[in-house]
């Protein structure tokens, strides 16, 4: 069970929630292996493509949860959900996955946010873009099946 | 016993019916449907016993189906299972006569026991 208390001024996750969060998922619904990282992740593996999930969250307060990994862990994700072999798993699918793995982080962590607040319909893509009205409030680096993840809580500068 | 899975996400729709056989409900009749909308067009026609929806969905959100089936009189055993368990939709669903929320992620263990209350062999 997670426990913290919401604070609308300042909404900051410790990285030991993530973490908790993470391996629920993981160990529940994929069975595959994840363990926080010793350290940040610097490099990613250049010899595949990084796919990145996204919910934004609007209401009184405003950002986005991220999930970003390489494609074999999307594709061992989507294989453990659908019970296929990772080379079996469709384009379609691998998306279809991630944005479901990024939307029960999202959904989990929106009871320790700011009332009310709406999260929107999962997006995934590929790359590693951040944008610099964004200001990180939370993260965890992870690794699973001897590859690095990442789980960013973004907050949304609001304009003025 | 017919049972109708309503998720946008094809993963979770597999996910929900694997974890329905490991929890000893492999022999139900199961449906499935995308969203709201796919969903009632799939009870008008054949009505399930038992209905497990997400609740945001694009097109019609699962709250938005359970309203619909009470606006048309339907006495379907409905719960949802979603990412989002807050106190405020616990109050919503409970209002609205859902039977139970089911948080993902899940075991088979809250299958078991969540479920093993309205599945009748």
């Amino acid at each position: 069970m997670l426990q913290t208390t919401p604070k609308p001024e300042a909404v900051e996750l410790s990285a030991d929630i993530l973490l908790e969060l993470a391996e629920s998922i993981w160990s529940s619904l994929l069975e595959l292996d994840i363990q926080r990282s010793n350290d940040p992740v610097t490099e990613w593996p250049r010899d595949q493509p990084l796919l990145t999930g996204r919910v934004a969250i609007d209401g009184d307060w405003q950002g986005s949860i991220l999930l970003v990994c390489p494609k074999a862990i999307a594709c061992k994700a989507a294989a453990a959900m659908f019970g296929v072999s990772p080379s079996e798993v469709a384009k379609t699918d691998l998306s279809d996955a991630m944005g479901e793995l990024t939307h029960m982080l999202s959904g989990n962590l929106k009871s320790l946010l700011p009332t009310p607040c709406r999260l929107s319909r999962p997006s995934v893509g590929e790359g590693y873009n951040i944008t610099t009205e964004e200001r990180i409030m939370g993260q965890v680096f992870l690794r699973s099946e001897g590859l690095p993840l990442q789980i960013i809580l973004f907050e949304r500068e609001k304009k003025s | 016993m017919k049972i109708l899975i309503v998720d946008d996400s094809n993963a979770m729709r597999m996910i929900v019916r694997r974890t329905l056989r490991e929890a000893g409900f492999g022999h139900l009749e199961v449906q499935q449907a995308g969203d709201g909308n796919e969903a009632l067009e799939s009870i008008h026609k054949d009505p399930p016993d038992l209905i497990l929806s997400d609740w945001n969905m694009p097109n019609k959100s699962g709250l938005d189906l359970l309203h619909t089936l009470n606006e048309e009189g339907y006495k379907i055993t409905f719960g949802f299972i979603t990412t989002e368990g807050t106190a405020e939709m616990r109050a919503k669903a409970a209002q609205a006569g859902a039977k139970f929320i089911i948080n993902k992620p899940f075991t088979v263990e809250t299958f078991s026991k969540t479920l093993g209350a309205f599945i009748k062999d």
